[in-house]
């Protein structure tokens, strides 16, 4: 929730005038404070009316002493009349100030209470926003366009407490789905209207196919478990840990991101699950499919970006590639991609990184062919396009990716599986991302690096050869 | 390129596969709380490792290596379905690879709590290592998860017996310490439950000599002198046992070890309240309830357990209102945990610190409420000697039944 500064002055002479108070109920206490909930987290076992009360007091008192640093006599006016609980005539006496000095006194010092303890949560917001942010997996967009508006609507549905608590962007394949709850998510966390957001992928191994949704349910409940109760031990069982996992998303409000959910059966037990878990708590999906219509489901279709926001794109990226012509292209050149790809943004990307290495008009009558193709096709095209201008080095990182399994590869890992030496790992790397083949993941202090759900089908069908196999 | 994709693709599933075995040589406590970020990695890369011929048995060798850290954050599930299908598909195969194979299948049964699969499975192992060359440590390796396997189902004798077979292999093996030690362990742990406490502490002492002076494992030294610690209570050497609860809790201070940690104060705990010293008791058990890491670890039958404990000290120095509180935070906990047969325990316990408090009624409501929960195991031995004192209760506090 914003904080408004008139509301957290009333809010603090309320608190001021319950010090002593404890019982079940909210009064006087401000409980909507981060540095309130952080008192509680860091030092309190139990959130009991008791441990509220200290914390909120905790605060008040950190806030007096510093505005004591101000002004001694405003800040032993709130000692005296809140935590020793005097009256104003016997403060007024003991001060040697009139009754009337007293009263504008107290009003003064409560309002310079609230501007310090004001700055003081703005600055644990701030802290706390850029460490919810650092847990996100990294952005792997530098701009997004034409998805205003699909922002704001998937914003406002997520910050409100009501219905929906299930929400599903639905897509094609490479449409920006994950961009989009990114997107969403960073701006969610400035409402600070969760305790926690979790950001899951889902890796669906094709072991999974003949039975996805119970597959798909095990690893969210197993994922959800090592974030939400990181100290398991082996200890519980697959029952105990789906309890526990219940009771903490129940206890304050989490946003779980579950990006990737391919589901391409019936997900009825698997949304009955994500409904159940909900509630203050609140699930945004990524998926191709529609996941049915349940109460409580919200689905919001990703819709392919108009020809004007492709043209945006078409330019911020070749302008990242340092492909000048495409950077400076015209409505009418960017049009004509449009009009073969579409607007799919991961598509768009794939034909700009080839411009840069064949020429245009021979990438567009290749693709030509497949016009009326299912986009299945369309992809495969330009996948393989991609592929034959791909140097040796990269050819042979690419290939080795599918043994992640959609998970993020170490660096190590990847030079050591792909047999390439340090000086030829990162040119092929560098190669690769530009190409849009390579997602960036990880921290800045530890790269990682995942493919795209597209691409490892085309290098598990294309180029492996496991078309219809299982591993 | 020069080779073929596929060839490139096993050659780097076998890169990877080495890379990780020798990164994973030594798994001390830090090494496994490092990994947890490549465990899915490691998972995917032994599903594919276990796909091809060329690589299978590296990919069965790393698994076998890694354990402990399947133990630690499981998906064994996952584990399990990927090695039962390479099973499946190698069928009548007798190698020592598919020996491998079978043993793993084994241990992910254990770990999944499918202990009669297990053995069964287990039993397969033991006829394909009879068939293996010079197989005595595989043997060895059998016998001992056998024997594990029926001390989990309380089988003591054939426990026992198992372990005792691969003690006498091993006798003859020197070079094999880590296994041995855990043997040892192993016949140290089944001797306390079968009550034969002199030979319990033969094995331990021997088990913690070999840790000690190799020092394979500090959790499992730990855990040993925590077992140790209970043979001696047992027998009534109270200094003893004490001392080794604090051995096992200063090897643990420096580690991040939670969970040994707070089972180690619940020994202790438990020890004091054994000994008629209630109020230490309340102390150790306070302390575990007032402080982060129990609840740190989300463990509901550690929390239960120690709320219960705390709990019943209380009562023993007739501190009833207190011990109720506690008491009734135990019961929800069992509750949420499903622990049926518990939770009725510490009804039965909170329903006496009732009676005493002379609130007939409250205790009335709990006996009646823990009679029906035990009453639904007519099986379990432990329930149904619970049933028979919460009827004496029932009847004494003269409750309608």
């Amino acid at each position: 929730m914003q904080i408004e500064f008139g509301e957290l002055r009333t809010a603090i002479h309320n608190a001021l005038r319950s010090w002593n108070r404890v019982d079940d109920g909210n009064e006087g206490l401000l409980e909507e404070l981060l540095l309130v909930q952080a008192i509680l987290q860091e030092e309190m076992i139990e959130a009991t009316p008791t441990a509220r009360r200290l914390a909120t007091n905790r605060v008040l008192r950190d806030g007096i002493e510093a505005l004591g640093r101000q002004s001694d006599r405003d800040s032993e006016i709130l000692s005296r009349r809140f935590m020793d609980g005097e009256i104003i005539s016997n403060v007024a006496l003991q001060m040697g100030l009139s009754d009337d000095q007293i009263k504008r006194g107290q009003k003064r010092a409560i309002t310079q209470l609230t501007h310090i303890i004001f700055e003081q949560e703005q600055r644990k917001r701030e802290v706390v926003a850029q460490e919810i942010e650092g847990s996100l997996p990294p952005a792997t967009y530098s701009a997004l366009f034409g998805v205003d508006e699909a922002i704001d609507t998937l914003e406002s549905q997520i910050i409100q407490q009501s219905l929906p608590h299930v929400l599903a962007i639905i897509g094609l394949g490479g449409i920006g789905k994950t961009s989009l709850a990114d997107a969403v998510v960073r701006r969610v966390i400035r409402h600070f209207a969760f305790s926690e957001i979790v950001w899951l992928t889902i890796h669906a191994p094709i072991q999974w196919q003949d039975n996805y949704e119970n597959a798909a349910m095990e690893s969210l409940m197993t994922q959800l478990a090592q974030r939400l109760l990181p100290h398991v031990a082996s200890s519980i069982t697959p029952e105990q840990r789906n309890i526990q996992v219940r009771q903490a998303l129940k206890r304050s409000p989490h946003l779980i991101v579950v990006d990737n959910l391919e589901a391409e059966e019936d997900t009825a037990a698997l949304l009955a699950l994500l409904s159940d878990l909900a509630n203050p708590s609140k699930f945004l999906l990524t998926t191709r499919t529609r996941p049915g219509t349940p109460s409580g489901l919200f689905n919001y279709p990703m819709p392919e970006l108009t020809s004007h926001a492709a043209g945006d794109l078409i330019r911020h990226y070749a302008q990242q590639l340092g492909s000048s012509d495409l950077a400076t292209a015209t409505d009418e050149d960017t049009q004509r991609i449009y009009n073969l790809t579409g607007g799919n943004p991961l598509a768009l990307k794939l034909v700009i990184s080839l411009a840069s290495v064949l020429p245009l008009p021979h990438i567009l009558r290749d693709l030509v062919v497949v016009e009326t193709d299912a986009v299945g096709q369309l992809y495969r095209r330009i996948y393989h396009q991609v592929w034959q201008v791909l140097s040796d080095n990269s050819k042979a990182l690419l290939t080795i990716m599918p043994l992640a399994n959609g998970n993020p590869m170490t660096t190590e890992d990847m030079q050591t599986a792909s047999g390439l030496t340090a000086q030829q790992l990162w040119p092929a790397i560098t190669e690769l991302v530009n190409r849009s083949l390579l997602e960036t993941k990880g921290t800045t202090w530890e790269r990682r690096y995942a493919i795209h759900r597209l691409t490892e089908t085309f290098l598990q069908t294309d180029i492996l050869g496991w078309a219809g196999e299982s591993i | 390129m020069t080779q073929s994709a596929q060839t490139h693709f096993i050659q780097a599933t076998n890169n990877v596969l080495t890379r990780w075995q020798s990164k994973t040589q030594a798994l001390s406590d830090d090494l496994l709380a490092s990994l947890q970020p490549e465990y899915a990695l490691i998972l995917s890369y032994t599903q594919y490792g276990l796909r091809w011929a060329e690589t299978r048995e590296t990919a069965v060798a790393l698994i076998e290596q890694i354990y402990p850290l399947i133990e630690l954050y499981g998906r064994w599930e996952q584990w399990l379905t990927n090695v039962e299908k390479v099973i499946t598909e190698l069928e009548n195969d007798k190698s020592l690879t598919m020996f491998k194979l079978v043993r793993c299948q084994s241990r992910l049964l254990f770990w999944t709590r499918q202990t009669d699969k297990a053995k069964r499975v287990n039993s397969q192992a033991l006829i394909i290592a009879s068939g293996l060359e010079d197989n005595r440590l595989y043997m060895a390796q059998t016998y001992l998860e056998m024997s594990m396997l029926h001390l989990q189902c309380q089988e003591l004798a054939e426990a026992r017996a198992y372990g005792e077979k691969s003690l006498g292999i091993l006798e003859k093996m020197p070079d094999e310490i880590v296994l041995k030690a855990t043997t040892l362990g192993i016949l140290g742990h089944i001797a306390l439950e079968q009550h034969r406490f002199e030979q319990a502490i033969v094995y331990l002492e021997q088990a913690i000599e070999y840790q000690a002076t190799f020092l394979i494992s500090i959790a499992n030294l730990a855990r040993m002198y925590n077992v140790l610690g209970v043979v001696h209570q047992n027998l009534g050497a109270s200094e003893l046992a004490e001392q080794q609860f604090e051995k096992a809790s200063t090897l643990l201070e420096p580690t991040n070890n939670l969970i040994d940690k707070v089972r180690t104060q619940v020994n202790l705990g438990w020890f004091y309240y054994e000994q008629k010293n209630y109020s230490q008791a309340e102390q150790v058990f306070d302390r575990l309830v007032q402080g982060k890491t129990l609840w740190q670890l989300e463990n509901t039958h550690l929390q239960a357990s120690t709320m219960q404990n705390l709990g019943n000290s209380l009562v023993a120095m007739s501190r009833y209102r207190e011990a109720e509180d506690y008491l009734t935070r135990s019961i929800e906990l069992w509750s949420i945990g499903n622990d049926k047969i518990n939770h009725a325990n510490t009804l039965g316990t909170r329903g006496e610190a009732r009676a005493k408090q002379r609130d007939k009624n409250g205790a009335c409501k709990d006996f009646r409420e823990a009679l029906e929960l035990v009453n639904a195991y007519p099986e379990n031995k432990r329930a149904q000697t619970l049933a028979k004192r919460f009827t004496r209760q029932l009847i004494k506090q003269g409750c309608k039944l």
